[in-house]
């Protein structure tokens, strides 16, 4: 209990401030905010949810297969749940440098095992219970069943985690035991990040599918016949839904649905107990080798020496620097640069999954593609992508650690600056390749128009990037303990993502509603952004310059 | 030689005060040891010293350069071992050299030369083709120290580099810090521990709590400590009194004096 405790305490690590404390608005509005977003998330993923389920009941009503909507929820359910243990469970493995040190203390191994199962459950419980909570509510407003329907959907919703739970690490464990690559931080980094994109596109494109087809009922039933045969296979040969579905399904007796309850759980807890048995010393072994790593040996011959103690300017060594320990980071690479290939192919994904929907709303909104829509809405797609890395406003945070020691060099404040902002450019301008040239392309568009999105993107993307940069600058997120908080836990990279987007909308719709000639606006605009530029290269290389000789981590 | 000029500076967010009004002229062709113990202010005030942070008050003077008005200048002036060694962990050994004998424009054959050195002198030939984070915390120690000299700069500026060394290491880098002093440079290491510095300095700061409390050379250290001796044990000299008294001042070692300024400086407790 008390590692659990530690556990949870760590993962969470959530503090609510002292009642003194909510004195100060400062703290009050902190809190306030922190509780907005936390109901935020929840109501959108169970909104998205409600209106699945309510779509699908009042789709199949008629045809009396509204219970089918309860199979959905159940095998999304398992599903979600089961994706979403494997990953969990490989990531936690990215920490186990210091959960070796809990072999100092007299635990044994299944009880160290247990521990990190029992908070990988304390995630995917309130998953499960997010899914099923909902159907239930769903079904039982529409349906109107007894308090003992809600009792099993909610005991079984709890049963729904341990399965998936217990398969992860009897899966996990023996891999990591062999794989020597695996037992590496950088490659539970990659490896899990990699499978946690591909599970929220995958996701996506589920979903993508689900809402074209939710708001057209034969589409629906067409598709949910067709798979219904999928869906009930899933549910008859995974246990845990197949025993939520025998608790829950119409027609059931009391008997029946405790006793099918009651099996889902006792299925659970001895599965989950026979893994955390049996796995225990494999686990520990695990922690004791992790991250054994062999240092690169060889002497160096002369010529060797001579390659690689090579002069270069100072400027290029401090890109260089940038670039490296950016994309050498795991967190920083998947968070960062990397958005530039995966927003294209999350938009190629909704293209995909909603095909027809979307050449639809393309061919209504052609005839408005006309004018100043056909520059601006490549360059408003590449100004978007280059700014989307959170490359500029998040560079002196993920450099607080050696902030101390960039300091104490010979090196201008000026140059720190401008090689940050250089690196920051080098991904903008791959983003404004993608995002302007192929929504040129996308769109055909004629040459001229697409240089001058091209233009428009390279001055916009350069004006918000420095804009990031400057606000870096003078707010950097100096204090934390984990690389990833310099990245995603830092708000100066959620205000240049939804400061950008405003931006480019607020631009659209001042086009849309503005009587101008055609080029006017790319005039307009293109010397807003370069007069933004000017500014900010003042702001930057100015009172940036002294900002940063007074920045203390 | 470095001066540090009526140094302070408060953190405004604790509002503690770490260095209060500090004063401090290290000259050439010394080891200079500023000691304290934890928390009294040498990290900060080497961090001034280095310009990372700005004082609030006084001036840093680096061979007679104001910190303040040419950084650059002065900057080039020193090579800094700082006290973490977690620097850069992306990046492999050799990387982290280039990156800083760049940044102090050292020629390639120049550099070659100087990390091949000091890479044989401190065992570390053999991995400088390795990531960072492959390295133990005594590995990157190391690597920092032949970072600091890849310039041959005139001052070397350490904070607390003993820690994580092997003892061939340690004997290797003090015997460095003699050859580096005698050679006419300025060697100003900080340490909390008093041994290090009896074995090594040739004069010696402490400070705590922001405040210097003793400075001066070890011989003046001892006559202290006789002279705290001789008051604790009453009589004159040759008196079998006085020669207890002397002898208990013996038994008192440099480090039991050290802690007990520390102790005296700290004011009565309550």
């Amino acid at each position: 209990m008390a590692l659990l405790t530690l556990n949870l305490k760590s993962l969470f690590a959530i503090h609510l401030p002292e009642k003194k404390a909510l004195a100060s608005p400062k703290v009050l509005l902190k809190t306030f905010g922190w509780i907005v977003l936390a109901v935020f998330l929840v109501a959108d993923f169970g909104f998205m949810f409600a209106m699945m389920d309510i779509g699908m009941y009042n789709a199949l009503a008629p045809l009396g297969m509204q219970s089918f909507m309860l199979l959905y929820a159940t095998v999304m359910s398992s599903v979600i749940v089961f994706l979403f243990a494997f990953i969990t469970s490989l990531s936690f493995f990215s920490s186990a440098q210091y959960e070796a040190l809990f072999l100092t203390m007299p635990l044994k191994p299944s009880s160290l095992l247990t521990a990190r199962m029992a908070t990988v459950y304390a995630i995917e419980a309130p998953i499960a219970f997010l899914v099923m909570g909902i159907a239930a509510g769903v079904y039982g407003i529409k349906s109107h069943p007894g308090f003992d329907f809600y009792l099993y959907m909610l005991f079984n919703a709890l049963a729904m985690p341990l399965v998936p739970l217990a398969v992860s690490y009897a899966v996990l464990v023996p891999v990591m035991s062999v794989s020597r690559w695996l037992r590496r931080k950088n490659t539970i980094l990659y490896v899990g990040g990699f499978i946690g994109l591909a599970l929220a596109l995958g996701f996506n494109f589920y979903l993508q599918r689900m809402m074209a087809r939710i708001e057209n009922p034969v589409l629906l039933q067409n598709m949910l016949t067709q798979n219904q045969l999928n869906f009930a296979d899933i549910a008859d040969w995974w246990p845990p839904a197949w025993l939520t579905m025998q608790a829950i399904a119409q027609g059931r007796t009391a008997l029946g649905s405790i006793a099918a309850t009651l099996a889902n759980l006792a299925l659970g807890v001895a599965l989950t107990a026979a893994v955390a048995f049996l796995f225990g010393k494999s686990y520990v072994k695990i922690l004791v080798n992790f991250g054994e790593t062999s240092a690169v040996k060889g002497t160096l011959n002369q010529t060797q020496a001579g390659s690689i103690f090579r002069a270069r300017p100072v400027f290029l060594s401090l890109v260089q620097r940038e670039l490296r320990l950016m994309n050498r980071e795991p967190m920083y690479l998947l968070n960062g640069p990397f958005v530039i290939l995966l927003l294209p192919v999350i938009f190629a994904i909704t293209f995909i999954a909603q095909g027809d929907e979307m050449r639809g709303a393309v061919d209504q909104i052609r005839p408005y593609l006309t004018g100043q829509a056909e520059y601006l809405i490549p360059a408003g797609l590449g100004i978007f992508l280059a700014t989307a890395t959170s490359i500029a406003c998040t560079a002196f945070s993920r450099d607080a650690k050696s902030l101390h020691f960039l300091k104490s060099l010979p090196l201008r404040p000026r140059d720190i600056i401008a090689a940050k902002l250089v690196h920051a450019l080098i991904f903008a301008a791959l983003g404004i390749v993608l995002g302007t040239v192929g929504g040129a392309i996308m769109l055909g568009v004629s040459t001229l128009d697409a240089i001058v999105a091209l233009l428009l993107a390279i001055f916009g993307s350069v004006a918000l990037n420095m804009g990031g940069l400057a606000i870096d600058t003078f707010w950097p997120r100096l204090s934390w303990e984990n690389p990833m908080s310099a990245l995603k836990r830092n708000p100066n990279a959620v205000i240049m993502i939804l400061g950008s987007m405003g931006l480019i909308a607020g631009l659209g719709v001042l086009a849309a509603t503005l009587p101008l000639a055609k080029y006017t606006f790319a005039l307009l605009y293109g010397t807003i952004f370069v007069a933004a530029c000017f500014a900010l290269g003042f702001v930057l290389f100015r009172a940036g310059e002294k900002r940063v000789r007074q920045m203390e981590p | 030689m470095i001066e540090l000029r009526n140094i302070s500076k408060t953190y405004a967010k604790s509002g503690t005060k770490a260095v209060d009004t500090l004063t401090l002229q290290i000259p050439d062709g010394i080891i200079y040891g500023f000691l304290g113990p934890n928390g009294a202010g040498k990290t900060t005030t080497i961090r001034i010293l280095t310009g990372a942070i700005a004082a609030d008050t006084g001036s840093v003077l680096i061979d007679g350069i104001d910190l303040d008005k040419n950084p650059i200048e002065a900057k080039q002036r020193f090579g800094l071992v700082p006290d973490t060694p977690d620097l850069f962990s992306r990046l492999r050994a050799y990387e982290y050299l280039n990156f800083v004998a760049d940044v102090y424009r050292v020629p390639a054959a120049a550099r070659t030369s100087v990390i091949e050195h000091l890479a044989a002198r401190f065992e570390l030939s053999d991995v400088l083709k390795s990531p960072i984070s492959s390295m133990s915390r005594g590995m990157r120690m190391k690597l920092n120290l032949i970072a600091s000299l890849v310039h041959a700069p005139h001052n070397w500026i350490l904070d607390e580099p003993i820690v994580g060394l092997d003892p061939h290491s340690a004997f290797a880098l003090k015997e460095l810090m003699r050859e580096h002093a005698a050679a006419g440079g300025t060697v100003f290491f900080s340490t909390h521990v008093m041994e290090v510095a009896e074995r090594i300095c040739d004069e010696l700061a402490i400070i705590n709590r922001g405040k210097l409390i003793f400075t001066g050379n070890l011989e003046a250290l001892r006559e202290l400590r006789e002279s705290r001796g001789a008051k604790s044990g009453t009589g004159e000299a040759g008196t079998p009194v006085a020669a207890e008294a002397s002898a208990a001042a013996d038994d008192e070692s440099l480090e039991a004096l050290f802690l007990a300024l520390v102790e005296d400086s700290e004011g009565p407790k309550l």
